[in-house]
């Protein structure tokens, strides 16, 4: 001990393996004397079970580090409320980076990310039976796998409150098209109301209201309570003048943008009238603008979210646009709605049952600390011999002084 | 150049307008269901008609068409091109037999049109909403020109419809209600019973369903 003390011993080369090998090596390791040095380079991401796995050997006592390239990105997968069923996958990677989404059956699609990471909608019919399972976010030599909680139980139908009109009409078209239940409230004369309506504005009957214009006005304060309580609101046009929806909405409507077109006109979204958004409120978000002026906003309130859309003729866009317009028209309108509706999810603790990592580097870096740039060596697994060599000569000093104090009690 | 309707928020009656035939026949109507509409209704309703040439995507901006003649119905090819992209885009057209007779030129010329653009006409029910989405009736009211015995001296007992899953996506009427309702509206106030009543349900009906 006392030559291990003054002659350090070699240092001890921790037992390594790559990505690639440490599947065959966790086994091993599992047999190796408790307290042996473990080294893992990753430059692909490790499966969740050998994650696990490493997780379980540093707990029994095993020194466990790692080093390596492992990308930083991250995937989430969330089920929008959306009768057909979609996933909006959200993808943080490093600005720039190309990342290919694939499923168990083959690429999805191939995306470059913006400073802010990209998002893009996939139709749940659109993945494998099982992708939401296998779906991953390649960029690089890492990979990343999105793990969302279960779609949601059930999607509660909207409601449509507005004047009996053109706009009433086909936004109902737009979204029972798009498979929502719709329960449209639509006024027709003073007091006279036709459609149909639920008994009662609660997040168990309703998952969105859509308020074309100030009819709203005629939910009272229902419409509040159930916005703070977790349901969604669109306020389209000027029905955020409505009393009941003032303190609810983004911001106040402007004054109205006519549309000026001509026959020959191809009428899309960006030719129609509108009321811009305006005294956008302190914590409302901008989700779109045209020119100068605020067409989308939107805002949490409670558990709600409202959006503030400046668009109230977007029936001329599905009847007299171009080729195609009556899908793009539904398709707008069920963004619109599946962006804000109220969503239960089946679970709040879902375990996932995903296999890959939905973001690799900080989750091994969360179980496994930082990662270590140089190769880890160590001297052995007794305590360092030189804090022995210092406690043996406390101890003789202690001793010593006892001995020479004795006389003077 | 022809602008389009600058006030697009408000309803505006529009009457197709087809290359053969007497498409304008009952100039007073527009006026009439317009009159009662604003009067019965609280929809932000044009006070003016408007023509929609079925030739022209013109026909796209107006999603009810009224549509009648007493004169055979040849569509050309383009007036068939939009009114098949005017009904799958959602509009309603409401066609109306101003001679009263099945037998009649009009009736067996603008049915063998609407199948070829829309397919086969079939009754409508009595107990459908249209009759109920509004002002209530059992059924298609009756006209003066039925009751006399004129055109056909049928009463028919339905209207008929080609449907669009439970909407109504071309209703045809054999009633001649473009004469019952081709009158100026001052002079509903010699009438116990407004007859154009269930004009306003076709309104409401294309408005709301």
């Amino acid at each position: 001990m006392f030559g291990a003390a003054i002659l350090p011993a070699a240092p001890v080369t921790a037992r390594r393996a790559s990505d690639t090998e440490l599947q065959a090596a966790l086994p091993r390791w599992t047999m190796a004397q408790r307290g042996d040095p473990l080294a893992v380079t990753l430059d692909r991401a490790p499966s969740r079970a050998q994650l696990a796995w490493l997780v379980a050997l540093r707990q029994a006592g095993h020194q466990v580090h790692w080093s390596g390239t492992l990308p930083s990105i991250a995937i989430t997968a969330e089920p929008m409320a959306n009768p057909r069923g979609s996933e909006l996958l959200a993808l943080a990677t490093p600005s720039g980076s190309t990342a290919m989404l694939r499923d168990a059956v083959g690429t999805i699609d191939s995306l470059t990310t913006g400073a802010n990471g990209a998002q893009v909608i996939v139709p749940r019919d659109a993945l494998a039976e099982n992708g939401r399972d296998s779906l991953r976010a390649i960029i690089g030599g890492g990979n990343a796998m999105g793990a969302s909680e279960p779609p949601p139980a059930t999607v509660r139908p909207l409601l449509v409150v507005g004047a009996a009109g053109w706009e009433a009409k086909f936004t109902v078209a737009a979204l029972e098209e798009s498979g929502w239940r719709v329960y449209a409230r639509l006024m027709v004369a003073p007091g006279v109301f036709v459609g149909g309506a639920p008994a009662s504005l609660d997040t168990g009957t309703v998952a969105a209201v859509i308020a074309l214009d100030t009819t709203v006005a005629s939910l009272g304060s229902a419409i509040s309570h159930f916005v703070r309580g977790g349901g969604g609101l669109v306020l389209a046009g000027n029905a955020a003048n409505a009393g009941n929806v003032a303190e609810l909405a983004p911001g106040r409507p402007g004054t109205r943008v006519p549309a000026v077109t001509l026959v020959s006109d191809t009428l899309g979204l960006a030719s129609a009238g509108w009321v811009p958004v305006d005294a956008l409120k302190p914590d409302a978000e901008i989700v779109q603008r045209r020119g100068p002026g605020i067409a989308i906003a939107a805002r949490r309130v409670g558990a709600g979210r409202v959006l503030q859309v400046g668009y109230d003729e977007t029936w001329r866009w599905r009847m007299a646009g171009g080729p195609g317009s009556a899908a793009q028209h539904r398709a707008w309108w069920a963004g619109i709605v599946s962006a804000i509706a109220y969503a239960p999810s089946a679970s709040d603790s879902a375990p996932t049952a995903s296999q890959f990592l939905a973001a690799p580097r900080a989750e091994v870096t969360q179980a496994l600390g930082e990662p270590r740039a140089s190769p880890l060596t160590m001297r052995g697994r007794w305590p360092d011999p030189r804090w022995l060599l210092a406690a043996i000569f406390l101890l003789l000093l202690v001793e010593w002084s006892s001995r020479r104090t004795r006389g003077l009690r | 150049m022809t602008r389009a309707p600058a006030a697009m928020s408000e309803f505006v009656f529009a009457t197709a307008q087809y290359g053969s035939g007497d498409w304008d026949s009952a100039p007073l109507l527009p006026a009439n269901i317009i009159d009662s509409v604003a009067r019965y209704t609280s929809i932000a309703v044009a006070p003016t008609g408007a023509t929609a040439p079925l030739a022209t995507p013109l026909a796209l901006h107006f999603p009810l068409l009224y549509l009648t003649g007493h004169l055979p119905v040849r569509f050309s090819d383009n007036e068939r091109r939009n009114l098949s992209e005017f009904l799958r885009r959602g509009g309603l057209l409401f066609v109306d037999d101003h001679n009263h007779d099945v037998d009649g030129v009009f009736h067996k010329s603008a049915t063998e049109e609407l199948t070829r653009v829309a397919g086969p006409l079939h009754d409508l029910p009595n107990d459908h909403p249209l009759y109920r989405c509004f002002f209530k009736f059992d059924g298609p009211p009756t006209t003066s020109q039925e009751l006399n015995g004129w055109g056909d001296n049928l009463v028919h007992k339905h209207l008929q419809a080609v449907m669009a899953g439970d909407r109504i996506s071309v209703l045809y009427s054999s009633k001649d209600y473009s004469s019952e309702w081709d009158y100026h509206p001052e002079s509903k106030r010699f009438q116990s019973v407004d007859n154009t009543r269930f004009g306003v349900n076709i309104v409401v009906y294309a408005l709301t369903a």
